[in-house]
C-alpha cells in the first residue's frame, strides 16, 4: 500500500511551493477546512491523516512502531519522499508542530519553514520547567479516555455548517470526523502528552511562526514563550484567539497570521 | 390562552428542566443557563453569567477533551451527541455528566452561539464502569478455563454437554465440536453402570455439590480413571439451570494406590515370615526344655532379619518424606570399596575388586554409602550362580567418580530393567525366592541421588548385569 493511501493523503490547490498540513491530537485533516482553502491559489496543498486516525489505514498502526512521536515524524518524510516535496511549508498543530520539527531537524532540505499552531515540546511540569500539567493530570486524561470511549457510542451524524464555496476541499463528512480507534487514540494520548522533545528544539534550523492562543489549557503561553527562546529564528505570535484551536474558532486571524510571516 | 401565560409557562419549563440547558458563545462563554444546571453544578446565576466559560467548570482531562475534540466537533460538524465530562461543582464534588450540543450559525456560516442539553450521567457512569469491570472479570475467568490444566465442562440439567475447555479436550480425547451438544453419559464409563449415576441429579436440584470417581470413557475407547467434581447452578426460581464438572485424571494416584495396597500386603507378609520362624524356634526349646545353640543363632539371624526389614521400610519413609539427613564428609571410595568387597565376601562366588592405588574422594554420608555398597554386592551375589564372578570396580573418569557392580548372573529381563529402581520392585523368577521388601533398589538410588549422583543398571538376561553409580568427585584443594 502507498503511503498516500496510508495515510489518505489529499492534494489540492493550484500553486507549485507545497504547503504541508499535519493535524494534531484528536481529531484529522478536516480541521483545517476553514485555513487551507485561503492558500489553495499560491501553494500546492498537502492534507493528511496520522495513522490510526481519520481515514487513515488503521491496519497499518503498529503499537511498538508508534511508541514515539518520530514515528509519526518519518511517516511524514516518507509523504515527502513519494510526492517528491521540497522546500515545503509545514503547518502542524499542537503535537504535530513536534512531529514537524522532528522531521524538519532529519531532513532539513524538504522544509522551508514551520508554521507550529498551539505547541509544546512537553506538557508535564519538571524541575523548573513549566508544561501546564502534572504527571497525576496526564494519568487522569488517560484514565478519561478509557470512560468516554463508551460516551461516544451514539452516532454522531448531522449537517456540516462548514464553507460551501470551496468545493476543492468539501470532502463528504463522515462519521470518522474525530473518531478512532479507543485503543489507538489511548497511546497516542500517551505518546503524545508523557512526550519530551525539549532538547530537540536547538537542533532546528528552519525558520519558524509560533502561534500562541490565550488561555490555551493545552499549550499555555508560558511554553510558547519557552518554545520561542530555544528555537533559533522563529517568530512568536500572541493571538487574540482564545482556546487550543485557533485555525477552527478564528480561521481569519489565523490566516493572517501565516500569511504575513510567509511574505516576509 | 393568552400569550403572556404561555410564555410563563414556557419560562417555567425551561428553568426546571430535568437538565441542564446553557447557551454559551463559540468560544465557550456561558450567557445562559437554567434553574437546573445550577441545581447541577451548585453555583449562583451571577457567578456563572457572563464571566465563565463553560470548560472552565470541567475538570482537567475534560478540558483537554473539550479543547482536542468537542469543540472542533461542534465548529466543523454543527452538532455532537453525549460527549461525557465530569464537571467540577462550586463545593469540589466531581459530577459526571453528558453533553449534547448544537451549534447556531449566520447566514456566512460564522457560529453564533451552542445551545447545549446537560444530563446527570451519575448512574449511567457507575453502569459503565461495573460493565467494564465485569468485562474484564469474564476475560480474566475465561483465561483461567482455557488455560486449566483440568477438564472443565458444562451441561444443562439432562446432561447436554454446553461447554468444554482444551483440557477437556485433551483428557476426554475430543475436540470441543464434537462433545458439544453430546449427552455427557455417552463419556463416561462408570463401574457400577448408570446406577452410579442415579440419585446424583437428584442432589444437584436440590444446589448440592458433588463429588464422586468414576472412569471416563475417551474417543479412542480407552478408560481412564477420573474424580469429578460437580458444581450446579440454580436459575432465579431455584430450578437446576446447569452444572459445571471439573474432572481429574487420577489413574496415576489410583495405580500408586493399588501399588501400596499390594505392598502392604506384602510387607505384613515379609516380616511375619522372620517373627513366625523365632516364634517356632522358641517355642522347640520350651517344649525341650532345653538349651539348643542351633536355635538360638537361628532366633538370632531372625531378627537381625527382621531388623533389616524394619530399617529399611523406616528408611524408604523417611526418604519420602524428604527426611533423610546426610551427614558428609571426605571418604575414599576406593578404600570403602575394598572394605564393603570383605565384609560381603561369600563362599559361592568370587568377589574381586578393581580399583586405583590413589585415593577417589568424594563427599559422602559414610554409613549411607556402605548401605548403597551392601546392597549391590549383595543382589549381585544372590543373583549369581556358584563360581561366576562378581567385580566391584572403582574409577574416576571425566570429573566423577564411578563404581561398577557387574555380575555373570541370572540377569534381569528387558521390559523389568526400567523399572528396578522403582520403589515396590520385585525380581520375578530369581532363582531362589526373593527376600526382602522389593526396597534395596529404590532406597539405593534415593541415597545416591540425595548425594548428586545417578544409578543405572544395563543387563542381559541370562548372561548378567551391571550397575553403576556416578558420583561428583571431591576435588581436594
Amino acid at each position: 500500500m502507498s503511503v498516500v493511501q496510508r495515510n489518505n493523503v489529499v492534494i489540492a490547490g493550484e500553486g507549485t511551493r507545497p504547503m504541508i498540513f499535519a493535524h494534531g491530537y484528536g481529531c484529522d485533516q478536516q480541521m483545517w477546512r476553514l485555513v487551507a482553502p485561503a492558500f489553495a491559489g499560491t501553494h500546492r496543498l498537502v492534507l493528511f491523516d496520522h495513522v490510526g486516525s481519520g481515514r487513515s489505514d488503521l491496519a497499518a498502526y503498529d503499537r511498538a512502531k508508534y511508541s514515539s512521536l518520530q514515528a509519526y515524524a518519518d511517516d511524514m518524510l516518507e509523504i515527502c519522499d513519494e510526492l517528491d516535496l521540497e522546500r515545503a511549508v509545514f503547518v502542524g498543530h499542537s503535537v504535530s508542530a513536534m512531529i514537524g520539527a522532528l522531521a524538519a531537524i532529519k531532513a532539513p532540505e524538504r522544509f522551508e519553514s514551520l508554521v507550529l499552531i498551539g505547541p509544546s515540546p512537553c506538557y508535564v511540569d519538571q524541575g523548573d520547567y513549566v508544561g501546564g500539567f502534572t504527571r497525576r493530570d496526564i494519568d487522569e486524561l488517560l484514565e478519561f479516555q478509557d470512560s468516554n470511549y463508551l460516551g461516544w457510542a451514539a452516532d454522531l451524524g448531522p449537517a456540516f455548517m462548514g464553507n460551501p464555496e470551496r468545493p476543492e476541499l468539501a470532502t463528504e463528512l463522515t462519521n470518522s470526523f474525530c473518531r478512532t480507534d479507543p485503543a489507538i487514540a489511548r497511546q497516542f494520548a500517551a505518546v503524545t502528552f508523557l512526550s519530551d522533545n525539549r532538547a530537540d528544539l536547538p537542533k532546528v534550523t528552519t525558520p519558524s511562526l509560533i502561534l500562541q492562543c490565550q488561555q490555551d489549557v493545552i499549550a499555555p503561553p508560558a511554553v510558547g514563550e519557552y518554545m520561542h527562546r530555544h528555537l533559533a529564528n522563529s517568530r512568536l505570535v500572541l493571538m487574540a484567539a482564545t482556546g487550543h484551536c485557533p485555525h477552527l474558532s478564528a480561521p481569519e486571524e489565523t490566516i493572517a497570521a501565516m500569511q504575513s510571516f510567509l511574505e516576509a | 390562552m393568552n400569550d403572556d401565560i404561555l410564555r410563563e409557562t414556557l419560562q417555567e419549563l425551561y428553568e426546571q428542566a430535568p437538565c441542564g440547558y446553557i447557551f454559551t458563545l463559540p468560544d465557550g462563554t456561558l450567557t445562559r443557563v437554567n434553574r437546573t444546571f445550577l441545581t447541577m453544578t451548585g453555583y449562583a446565576r451571577d457567578e456563572l453569567v457572563p464571566a465563565r466559560r463553560f470548560q472552565d467548570l470541567l475538570t482537567l482531562p475534560g478540558k483537554l477533551f473539550y479543547e482536542n475534540q468537542y469543540a472542533p466537533l461542534v465548529r466543523m460538524q454543527g452538532s455532537v451527541q453525549e460527549v461525557a465530562f465530569d464537571i467540577a461543582r462550586k463545593d469540589g464534588a466531581r459530577l459526571p455528566v453528558l453533553v449534547n450540543s448544537v451549534q447556531r450559525a449566520d447566514d456566512d456560516g460564522r457560529p453564533l452561539l451552542v445551545a447545549s442539553t446537560i444530563f446527570d450521567a451519575t448512574h449511567r457512569r457507575r453502569y459503565e464502569q461495573e460493565l467494564l469491570e465485569a468485562r474484564r472479570k469474564v476475560e480474566q475467568l475465561a483465561t483461567i478455563v482455557t488455560d486449566a490444566g483440568d477438564a472443565i465442562l458444562t451441561a444443562s440439567p439432562d446432561g447436554v454437554v454446553e461447554s468444554w475447555n482444551a483440557g477437556a479436550e485433551r483428557l476426554f480425547g475430543r475436540p470441543a465440536r464434537d462433545a458439544i451438544g453430546q449427552d455427557l453419559h455417552d463419556f463416561f464409563d462408570p463401574p457400577g453402570g448408570d446406577d452410579d449415576f442415579t440419585g446424583l441429579v437428584a442432589e444437584l436440584r436440590a444446589g448440592r455439590p458433588l463429588h464422586l470417581d468414576t472412569v471416563a470413557l475417551r474417543a479412542d475407547g480407552r478408560e481412564v480413571d477420573v474424580s469429578v467434581g460437580l458444581t450446579p447452578r440454580m436459575g432465579p426460581l431455584g430450578e437446576l439451570s446447569d452444572m459445571a464438572l471439573i474432572v481429574r485424571d487420577v489413574s496415576e494416584r489410583r495405580a500408586l494406590e493399588r501399588l501400596r495396597h499390594e505392598f502392604l500386603a506384602m510387607a505384613s507378609h515379609e516380616l511375619r515370615n522372620p517373627v513366625a520362624a523365632i516364634k517356632g524356634h522358641a517355642q522347640l526349646m520350651r517344649r525341650r526344655g532345653s538349651y539348643s545353640e542351633r536355635s538360638i543363632e537361628a532366633i538370632v539371624a531372625q531378627a537381625d532379619q527382621l531388623r533389616g526389614l524394619i530399617d529399611d521400610l523406616l528408611l524408604a519413609s523417611q526418604i519420602e518424606a524428604d527426611r533423610l539427613d546426610l551427614r558428609v564428609a571426605e571418604m575414599d571410595l576406593a578404600a570403602e570399596a575394598r572394605d564393603a568387597a570383605e565384609a560381603a565376601r561369600a563362599d559361592r562366588s568370587t568377589l574381586r575388586v578393581v580399583a586405583p592405588p590413589e585415593p577417589v574422594v568424594v563427599l559422602a554420608d559414610r554409613q549411607r554409602l556402605r548401605q548403597v555398597l551392601a546392597n549391590l554386592l549383595t543382589n549381585a551375589i544372590k543373583y549369581s550362580p556358584d563360581g561366576s564372578e562378581v567385580v566391584l570396580g572403582v574409577a574416576h573418569v571425566d570429573g566423577e567418580a564411578r563404581v561398577t557392580v557387574a555380575d555373570h548372573g541370572v540377569g534381569i529381563r528387558a521390559d523389568a530393567l526400567p523399572h528396578v529402581f522403582d520403589r515396590f520392585f520385585r525380581a520375578e523368577g530369581a532363582a531362589e525366592r526373593a527376600q526382602g521388601l522389593g526396597l534395596g533398589l529404590y532406597i539405593t538410588r534415593r541415597i545416591v541421588e540425595a548425594h548428586g549422583g545417578t544409578i543405572r543398571a544395563e543387563s542381559e538376561l541370562g548372561r548378567g548385569s551391571t550397575f553403576t553409580v556416578v558420583l561428583p568427585l571431591h576435588l581436594l584443594t
